[in-house]
């Protein structure tokens, strides 16, 4: 049933309006969000569509320092920033000689490795927290960013097996014969040429843990140390119960920006990693 | 036989210096091996498989964690567990129910979404962008969003009807009955963007002169979906498939988060992750019930190994070449 000249059926029309639908949707919820954060609670309780005349900043001022999102947002990039620093140090040179390096057991440590990939974290939860608690790291900082770092291993170094696999040979054995020795080849050559994915291993990580919620609640539980997530849920309770949602809309933007600006640049980045590779074989 | 004695002295010096340089050779590549290697398995090892490991046979006793007395009950743990009517009726069928229909409906998003996008429509780059982005939003965060779309008297869906003229009609979205699939949305919403972004990509890697030609021959794009794009992207989809099911018997922040700060979950807010965590960390109401909450992590990890064999098996088929 053609209708329209160009070959589109009615259903082709019905079809994009629902995606134009799906994507003004997300769009509107957004904006109306921004738009009520400049609001006084009045305003938006006697209005909700209302246009915001007169920009409320305080709201922003309010939640975080009144409201202590300022503290959580500084433990999360004191918790994110190490972990996928770190993390990034132990799973390149690992992924790097599981890659291309040929020693007994390996296919074994690679499928070990792999294997975490299928465990859903909440079965170890228990005996990590009693374990942490041992040693003396529940309610620490250090103690969480290095659980970040170890259940990212399997994911992480996985990825990056993927990138170290496709360079080829022959990078490593003129390397060899420039009389570059294998530690000088790996931080000079090798690791340069998969920046991109390395990045996209830290960007990934990065949004993961910035919004990771259930491991930040178990193993910390004094609010000075409270992280973004922890610290948001923690003011939905308080807030929605004294009626103050403005400044809780203001909450929800300040969390949600920093993922909007990595997006932003992050988009690029993705891309350029997966269409990789320096010398063609 | 003189030669032939000396040939193989000198063969066997020959060997020996071999040997000895690839010895070198061997014992720099262990250590390179051993330095580059160690700290991650170590740390994966120790804060990650041994805990894991540990898990069953914590999962035996019953144990209330802050005291060393660990009661060994068996297989006690799981038999109360299996028999706990609440565990199935509400925990259980909301997790099957996050990966069955939560599956089915996020799946279809994203397959319908990356067909149209694949129409080329004005603004496909930022609409791409755009379906994508709720998937890397803090799920606390969509949590609180979601709860101000479904607000009852300040909500946008219920001003939405009021604005349509349709004020009569002001339903309780998170009504006891309702709730889940309330949740359930925002789930998809959350999700889809995800899976949009992998199948399109897949999507777009067919041939396009496959897809022409059997155009030409007069199939329908229901047809040419199925009997070739989805054929050609099989593997994308079992590991999308399989990822999915992980992520959903996994899913826990937006459940928990979802109640604003209460600390036991709504039942259409409870799932096999929520309960595990209220079992053993419940803050408000203190069960501490650390065997009884791993055996649940271990029934979410079998759940988890199930469905990896299932699929696998189910779609063993020939990997297409093209």
């Amino acid at each position: 049933m053609k209708i329209l000249t160009k070959g589109r059926t009615a259903w082709d029309i019905i079809a994009r309006v629902l995606l134009y639908l799906w994507c003004a949707f997300s769009i509107f919820v957004f904006l109306w969000v921004i738009n009520s954060s400049l609001k006084t609670n009045q305003g938006f309780f006697s209005d909700i569509w209302g246009i915001a005349h007169s920009p409320q900043y305080g709201n922003y001022r309010k939640i975080w320092t009144t409201y202590h999102l300022g503290t959580y947002f500084i433990n999360s990039l004191l918790i994110v920033i190490p972990s996928v620093l770190g993390l990034l140090a132990v799973s390149a040179p690992a992924a790097y000689v599981l890659a291309r390096k040929d020693f007994p057991l390996r296919k074994q440590i690679t499928n070990l490795i792999s294997f975490g990939m299928g465990i859903p974290y909440q079965l170890l939860l228990v005996p990590l927290f009693f374990l942490l608690f041992n040693l003396r790291l529940i309610n620490s900082k250090f103690g969480l960013i290095m659980v970040y770092i170890a259940l990212s291993i399997p994911f992480t170094v996985f990825l990056l097996l993927g990138y170290f696999r496709t360079l080829p040979k022959s990078l490593e054995e003129a390397a060899e014969i420039d009389g570059c020795g294998p530690m000088l080849t790996f931080f000079r050559i090798m690791l340069p040429l998969t920046r991109n994915g390395l990045v996209a291993a830290a960007v990934l990580n990065f949004v993961g843990l910035w919004n990771e919620f259930l491991l930040a609640l178990t193993f910390i539980s004094k609010d000075s140390n409270y992280t973004l997530s922890m610290g948001l849920y923690a003011l939905q309770g308080s807030l929605q119960y004294t009626g103050d949602w403005v400044s809780l809309f203001a909450a929800f933007t300040l969390v949600v920006i920093p993922t909007f600006l990595l997006f932003i640049l992050l988009s690029r980045t993705i891309v350029a990693g997966m269409t990789m590779g320096a010398v063609k074989e | 036989m003189e030669t032939s004695y000396l040939w193989s002295g000198k063969f066997f010096l020959y060997n020996h210096l071999e040997h000895q340089r690839s010895f070198f050779v061997k014992r720099k590549n262990t250590t390179m091996v051993l330095l580059f290697l160690g700290p991650c398995l170590l740390l994966y090892l120790l804060l990650f498989l041994y805990p894991a490991v540990k898990a069953f046979f914590v999962s035996l006793f019953d144990w209330n964690g802050f005291t060393s007395d660990m009661k060994f009950v068996g297989l006690g743990n799981f038999r109360e567990l299996f028999s706990d009517t609440h565990f199935w009726s509400v925990v259980m069928a909301n997790s099957f129910g996050i990966i069955f229909f939560g599956g089915i409906l996020t799946f279809g998003v994203a397959f319908f979404l990356s067909g149209l996008i694949a129409t080329g429509p004005k603004g496909k780059k930022f609409m791409r962008g755009l379906i994508y982005f709720p998937s890397i939003i803090n799920p606390v965060a969509v949590a609180i969003l979601w709860s101000f779309i479904y607000n009852h008297q300040y909500g946008l869906l219920n001003g939405f009807l009021r604005v349509i003229g349709l004020g009569h009609i002001q339903p309780t979205w998170t009504a006891p009955d309702t709730l889940f699939w309330a949740i359930l949305v925002a789930l998809v919403w959350m999700y889809s963007g995800f899976y949009f972004v992998i199948l399109s990509s897949a999507l777009e890697r067919v041939p396009v002169d496959l897809v022409e030609s059997a155009k030409l021959e007069g199939a329908s794009e229901f047809r040419i979906f199925f009997t070739i794009k989805i054929p050609m992207i099989w593997d994308v989809l079992v590991t999308t498939i399989i990822f999915w099911c992980i992520t959903a018997v996994k899913e826990f922040s937006l459940l928990y988060a979802w109640g604003g700060g209460v600390d036991v979950p709504q039942a259409g807010a409870q799932n096999l992750a929520t309960y595990m965590y209220m079992t053993a960390f419940g803050r408000r109401v203190t069960m501490y019930r650390m065997g009884y909450s791993t055996a649940m992590g271990v029934v979410m990890f079998l759940i988890v190994a199930l469905f990896y064999l299932i699929i696998t098996r189910l779609t063993r088929r020939e990997e297409i070449q093209y």
